[in-house]
């Protein structure tokens, strides 16, 4: 998954960009990819505005807060994003539905403690799709279960003082109205 | 899982993100996927910083009853406005069973009726009438129980004002329930209805009168019939944020909401039961074609009494549209309960002892 495959190019655009992990990797990567994340784009276009001789070189940006595993997979990731946009580009309906089967299969083989992972690089690269599809998943990760479950899954305690903890119980109370003996 | 967590910490040379690393200013992002107040309220109840993230829900979201255009202006006895209700069906099971309490999950169906200060009103999930909650003390605390929402039910009725049983008029009397369901009103939809949800935003479709298609929004005047020239609609259905509807013919549209367009969606499905469904199960859409012992359709209109309920169900066929998740499995189904088998929903409903129906039953071997 986490391959660099020679996938064909979904948009026009050959320029490559080069990416540089916290642990050292290095991705190369499309440009249309590097640009849906914003922190790239803005890095890049920092870069550019600086420097307007560098023309189409490989310009190499340090990722320091991201790690190789979830970049790998958030390539793929936008890989893909672009190519059902572009498969799909006059019927946004169809898309919707592409992108919907993909992202069920994606999560099939993301573990919780990836989505963790997952969820920071996409935030700090500003990858929104990603990062909203992330939370999308975080919450049905959660949707249907206890409190405690919860509690259990991010590792966090309840703060809340004892007179706070029956008021958290009165909201989870169904009154019933009475109902006339028959 | 935290302790898997834990291991692969330690088998991993590089270092694991925790989820206490979790930036706050994504936990409105998390928070506002959750559409159900049950989940929100849990949201909420996880710790300070997560119950701050996120509103209770918004003071414009859908309250019910809505008041509602009636589907009969002309014919209705006394002028009164219609009232859209919402009702939802819950799966409910004991976090902590017992040794006494067994650890079976129940099906409740509460309708929570924000007139009444909050109160809810407790109804058979499967016949629809209002029962009584079986429990003295009238509360029931959810938190120390397994919730799951399934479904939300839409009714339009008609209320009155309990005052009016103080007059002997024949009329009156008959009126002084506190509410009575509109006849000939076969399915009401809303969408979208969330606690993020501006009232003012959601659309709602009707089939009444045996098949005619009407559509309103919360507060308008009257209800626009969507198809001036087929009155043969069976079923109407949201499903991923879309209205689908079916008719009699087995042809499944998807209603273009904003244009009130229809478009068909599928070739027709020539099946040759009476009614049709459509069902949401596990993410996918199905068909069930309800065949029944005899003519469905009532011919006078002005006494229809709910054809559907006189006539029994002798069959089903179940047709999946769209099968991506497919497969063989358990599938738990609303509407239906064989497997094109010869049971119909009283029947179980009068099996079942206790209050709650037991969720088993509701479900459909594929």
């Amino acid at each position: 998954m986490s391959n660099q495959s020679e996938s064909p190019n979904p948009t026009s655009s050959s320029n490559k960009i080069t990416l540089k992990t916290s642990d050292n990797e290095v991705f190369e990567v499309e440009e249309a990819v590097a640009m849906k994340f914003c922190t790239v784009k803005q890095y890049f276009d920092d870069e550019n505005n600086n420097n307007v001789t560098s023309g189409t070189s490989t310009t190499l940006i340090p990722l320091p807060n991201v790690e190789s595993h979830p970049l790998a997979i958030l390539i793929t990731y936008c890989k893909k994003h672009l190519e059902i946009k572009a498969n799909n580009a006059d019927n946004k309906k169809e898309m919707e539905i592409d992108m919907e089967h993909y992202e069920r299969e994606f999560l099939k083989n993301v573990m919780p403690q990836e989505l963790t992972e997952l969820i920071l690089a996409a935030n700090y690269l500003n990858f929104k799709e990603a990062l909203d599809f992330f939370c999308r998943a975080v919450a049905s990760a959660i949707q249907n279960k206890s409190v405690e479950y919860v509690r259990k899954f991010f590792g966090l305690e309840s703060d809340f003082k004892p007179g706070e903890e029956e008021k958290l119980r009165e909201e989870f109370a169904w009154s019933f109205e009475g109902v006339d003996e028959d | 899982m935290e302790k898997s967590n834990k291991e692969n910490k330690d088998m991993d040379d590089g270092e694991r993100v925790e989820w206490s690393e979790l930036p706050k200013e994504l936990l409105p992002k998390i928070g506002k996927n959750l559409d159900t107040r049950i989940d929100i309220i849990r949201f909420r109840s996880v710790c300070n910083t997560w119950r701050s993230s996120i509103a209770h829900f918004l003071s414009y979201s859908p309250r019910f009853p809505l008041i509602f255009p009636t589907p009969y202006p002309a014919s209705t006895p006394i002028r009164t406005p219609a009232y859209l209700c919402q009702s939802t069906i819950y799966r409910l099971q004991s976090l902590n069973p017992s040794s006494t309490s067994s650890n079976k999950a129940w099906l409740i169906k509460v309708e929570q009726d924000s007139n009444s200060g909050g109160k809810f009103r407790l109804f058979d999930p499967i016949s629809n009438r209002r029962t009584r909650y079986p429990i003295p003390n009238k509360t029931l605390n959810l938190f120390d129980s397994r919730v799951v929402e399934l479904t939300k039910a839409y009714t339009l009725r008609y209320q009155f004002r309990a005052g009016s049983s103080t007059s002997t008029n024949e009329i009156d009397q008959v009126l002084s329930v506190f509410d009575t369901s509109i006849f000939g009103v076969n399915k009401v939809v809303m969408f979208p209805d969330s606690p993020w949800t501006n009232v003012n935003a959601s659309a709602a479709f009707v089939i009444f009168n045996d098949g005619k298609l009407g559509f309103a929004k919360s507060g308008d005047e009257e209800l626009i019939l969507v198809d001036r020239e087929s009155f043969d609609y069976d079923d109407i259905i949201v499903y991923k944020g879309q209205f689908y509807v079916i008719n009699s013919l087995g042809i499944v549209s998807w209603i273009d909401h904003s244009s009130l367009k229809l478009v068909q969606f599928l070739p027709p499905l020539c099946g040759l039961g009476s009614q049709k469904h459509l069902v949401e199960s596990c993410g996918a859409l199905y068909v069930v074609d309800r065949y029944l012992d005899r003519e469905r359709r009532v011919e006078n209109d002005a006494f229809y009494m709910g054809g559907a309920d006189c006539a029994q169900s002798i069959g089903f066929k179940v047709y999946s549209i769209r099968d991506k998740v497919a497969g063989k499995g358990q599938i738990g189904f609303w509407v239906s309960n064989v497997q094109e088998g010869n049971v119909s929903p009283l029947t179980i409903s009068k099996e079942t002892q206790n209050p709650f129906i037991d969720s088993k039953s509701e479900c459909l071997l594929l």
